[in-house]
């Protein structure tokens, strides 16, 4: 515990020397160009790219990942999708060192049943936007996170109409759209891409356990960086709560502005607590089930501290310069990501008999 | 399922409904959705590039003098025709919207005051400019930097750490000090002004004034940078030994709390409506993505869980619009008729004296001291009492609610879209950003929700709000 402390410890003052003073001008990517190449300042780290064996395990990364959001959730962001995308292709066989990998996990949940027939075998949905065809990859997959800085892209893709994981890289035969504009997390750039007769490295077809393990990983990541976010966002409220006056004294002694912030300190320490728990955990599908349903209370814990933590700050709250607004948003995209509490609810239950 | 009965058995009761509407679904298609989500991003760089254009355009529609009385030049729609105007122009973009709904807001304290000279002088005006093409706004500033909530509650005011104040003057008042986060403050010709002429008594010297813009002593500061309805600015103003002659006060020395009381009555109904109206737009751009994105073998909105989002956002925008009309019915019924009405002598004087009222002697009575009590006296006793406490009562009410509805549909929107709902492309991630506001600003909800128990607190039951 001393030593993953002293991890998080290490990536908190890295954040703070290497990321704070660029989180306005990051914030405003695609518009602008990012002040800091952020993949070589987070190789910085030591997440990626690590040798085999010495890798961090997935606990660590937890917590190097929440220390960096308290900064920049976006940067955190960019991270996580790295260290989700490289652990990924290094399962796959690849060999990641030195390159960034992006994964795309958008309709993860389409890959499961989703309905039974009359004799209580699942109905598979048939369609994916991306199909594997003679070893090409051919379609188009949106909103892929890190897609415009990756040097390649593990794709889920119907093979044969099985699921299967894929790995291109960009460039020949892949397309990027633009960069695109969200509402947060933009430190992390985001793009549709579409595959031409894309010539994979590898593919193979992906069972449920290995689909919901990749979710499940993803999940952990995000996670981290939403609850480092909202933690910040409730520690910079409840400052200002402290020094602001109003009726003759700080707001934190007005009963409503107390609640704002207790009602939502207890569930963000909890779903704290149970995502390092879930990531703590050995690999297994005990594992997959405890982070799953991690992200889930993360999501609606960490959304509503936010949304309180900006409320607090009332109209200084809403306004760009005091960076309050920028962790609501990149909170609220974080638990879109990698998919939105319905579909992760409905993939966990679904795969759940599946692990 | 008619999610719009209210507004239709509304239309079938007042015909100036349905043209009204016509001409904001019109204004909604033709100038707001082709340049919504453009603007809200050059204004993300520069929140001082304003295009011109829309509020021109709104005065071709009649927007700016909707609330300015007939016989003013206005079309004499107060709370409830802006709250159906700003849930359309809302449901396209609350920030575009609110260039109209924060100019009603700046003219409510000089009709809500009824101060006739400044009715005359201006408002005449600003109608008048509207059938030229020339769009003259208003904005309303009250917040002070160390003072937010504090300002709008009586209670509250004694202890507020006020930096702005009004000293007395031969002839007028020297106002120093600065207002922030006003809506419209960096393009309004005049701007409502509320604040203390004795910091040491702001209770009792509470008073509100009309400044043009030009006025020596003021002028624009810093334009914020906004998380959404950017396409509003939120401006600071700055007043430095800004004169005012006494005839530009709003009223008399020391009645704005009651006045700021029949303001927000009139305003938070609107507030709702424009984050009803977010929530409708979000809703609608939702289930127009859910219909085209596939999913589980057929279309994502067939899918029953999608059903179910659905569902729970349409009832929220429903429940949402209620409260809204519900509290802008109330306060027209209540307060504007009696005010603004043909109630007795008031109306009629208003209406018939225009012409005698605008000569030299005319403005001279009506800038009188004396005039002006006489007519304070009439606002508080036409516009105050219970019925204005059960109006303000039902519009907190109103606004919080419909505001924090907003929010839960926004984000009931982008779990729909799933994780392209953080696209700016779809256009929904925007709605949550602009439905953020209306839980702030109108008073903070935690605000609101002080005064909608307060209007209940000393009732016996049954309860009626």
């Amino acid at each position: 515990m001393d030593d993953l402390n002293a991890l998080a410890s290490g990536a908190a003052a890295w954040a703070k020397a290497r990321i704070r003073p660029h989180v306005e001008a990051l914030d405003l990517a695609p518009l602008a160009p990012p002040p800091v190449p952020l993949q070589e300042a987070i190789a910085e780290l030591g997440l990626l790219s690590a040798p085999e064996g010495s890798a961090v395990g997935t606990g660590a990364a937890v917590r190097i990942l929440r220390a960096i959001a308290e900064e920049c959730a976006g940067v955190a962001a960019y991270a996580a999708h790295a260290l989700a995308g490289e652990e990924a292709a290094r399962r796959s066989g690849l060999d990641p060192a030195g390159r960034l990998w992006a994964l795309a996990l958008t309709d993860a949940e389409e890959l499961f049943p989703t309905r039974l027939d009359s004799e209580g075998r699942g109905l598979v949905p048939r369609r994916r936007e991306v199909e594997l065809v003679g070893g090409k990859l051919q379609g188009e997959m949106r909103s892929v996170p890190l897609a415009p800085v990756a040097q390649g892209i593990g794709v889920l893709c119907s093979s044969e109409g099985k699921p299967s994981l894929a790995w291109v890289e960009t460039g020949s035969r892949v397309r990027l759209g633009a960069a695109l504009g969200r509402l947060g997390l933009r430190a992390c750039p985001t793009a549709d891409v579409t595959f031409e007769d894309a010539p994979v490295l590898s593919a193979a077809p992906l069972a449920p356990p290995a689909l919901l393990g990749l979710v499940a990983r993803s999940s952990l990541y995000l996670g981290a960086c939403a609850c480092g976010a909202a933690e910040a966002a409730l520690a910079a409220a409840r400052r200002y709560a402290g020094e602001r006056h109003q009726g003759g004294h700080a707001i934190v002694g007005h009963e409503p502005v107390r609640l704002l912030l207790v009602r939502n300190e207890a569930p963000v320490s909890a779903v704290r607590t149970a995502l390092s728990a879930a990531a703590d955990q050995e690999e297994g599908p005990e594992a997959v089930r405890r982070a799953l349903r991690a992200k889930l209370a993360v999501n609606a814990a960490t959304v509503q501290a936010a949304l309180d933590s900006v409320q607090v700050l009332g109209g200084y709250g809403y306004m760009r310069d005091f960076g309050q607004e920028k962790r609501l948003r990149d909170v609220v995209t974080l638990s879109l990501l990698p998919l939105d509490e319905a579909r992760l609810a409905l993939l966990s239950d679904s795969g759940d008999s599946a692990l | 399922m008619g999610l719009t009965y209210s507004i239709e058995r509304l239309a079938a009761a007042d015909r100036r409904i349905p043209p009204l509407l016509a001409r904001a679904r019109e204004f909604r298609a033709r100038y707001i959705e082709p340049v919504a989500a453009e603007l809200d991003r050059r204004l993300l760089l520069d929140p001082n590039d304003h295009p011109d254009d829309l509020l021109r355009a709104g005065c071709r529609y009649g927007f700016l003098s909707l609330p300015i009385p007939t016989f003013l030049g206005g079309g004499g729609m107060i709370s409830l025709h802006a709250a159906l105007l700003l849930e359309e122009l809302s449901a396209g973009c609350a920030g575009i919207a609110n260039l109209f709904g924060a100019h009603y807001l700046g003219i409510m304290p000089p009709l809500m005051g009824l101060d006739v000279h400044l009715l005359d002088e201006v408002l005449v005006k600003v109608a008048a400019a509207e059938k030229r093409g020339e769009p003259l706004l208003f904005a309303a500033a009250v917040t002070e930097p160390t003072a937010g909530t504090d300002v709008e509650d009586a209670e509250l005011l004694p202890k507020a750490k006020l930096g702005m104040s009004a000293r007395r003057v031969e002839g007028g008042y020297l106002l120093n000090g600065r207002k922030v986060f006003i809506s419209n403050g960096s393009l309004a010709r005049y701007h409502s002004v509320i604040c203390a002429v004795d910091r040491a008594a702001p209770l009792e010297t509470w008073s509100a004034f009309l400044v043009e813009s030009g006025t020596p002593g003021f002028s624009v500061g810093r334009v914020e940078r906004k998380m959404g309805q950017r396409a509003c600015p939120a401006s600071e103003l700055v007043f430095e030994d800004c004169f005012l002659p006494t005839r530009m006060r709003i009223g008399t020395e020391g009645r704005a709390m009651e006045m700021t009381g029949a303001v927000l009555a009139a305003s938070r109904a609107p507030v709702a409506a424009i984050a009803t109206g977010i929530a409708r737009g979000a809703m609608e751009r939702a289930v127009a993505f859910a219909r085209e994105r596939r999913s589980g073998g057929g279309r994502l909105v067939d899918r029953p869980w999608a059903r179910q989002l659905i569902a729970d956002m349409a009832s929220k925008v429903a429940l949402a619009r209620s409260l809204a009309l519900e509290a802008a019915l109330l306060f027209d019924e209540t307060v504007t008729r009696k005010l603004l009405g043909r109630g007795p002598w008031l109306g009629a004087f208003l209406r018939l004296t225009g012409p005698l009222r605008r000569t030299r002697p005319g403005r001279a009575l009506t800038s009188s001291e004396p005039f002006k009590r006489l007519m304070v006296r009439r606002a508080t006793a036409l516009g105050g009492g219970p019925a204005a406490a059960r109006a303000l009562g039902l519009s907190s009410l109103a606004k919080f609610s419909a505001s924090d509805l907003a929010v839960e549909v926004c984000l009931k929107a982008l779990t729909l879209c799933g994780p392209e709902g953080a696209d700016e492309r779809l256009g929904v991630e925007k709605s949550l950003r602009d439905a953020k506001l209306t839980q702030i600003y109108e008073g903070t909800n935690q605000l609101n929700r002080l005064a909608a128990a307060q209007a209940l607190r000393n009732q016996a039951p049954p309860w009626t709000i």
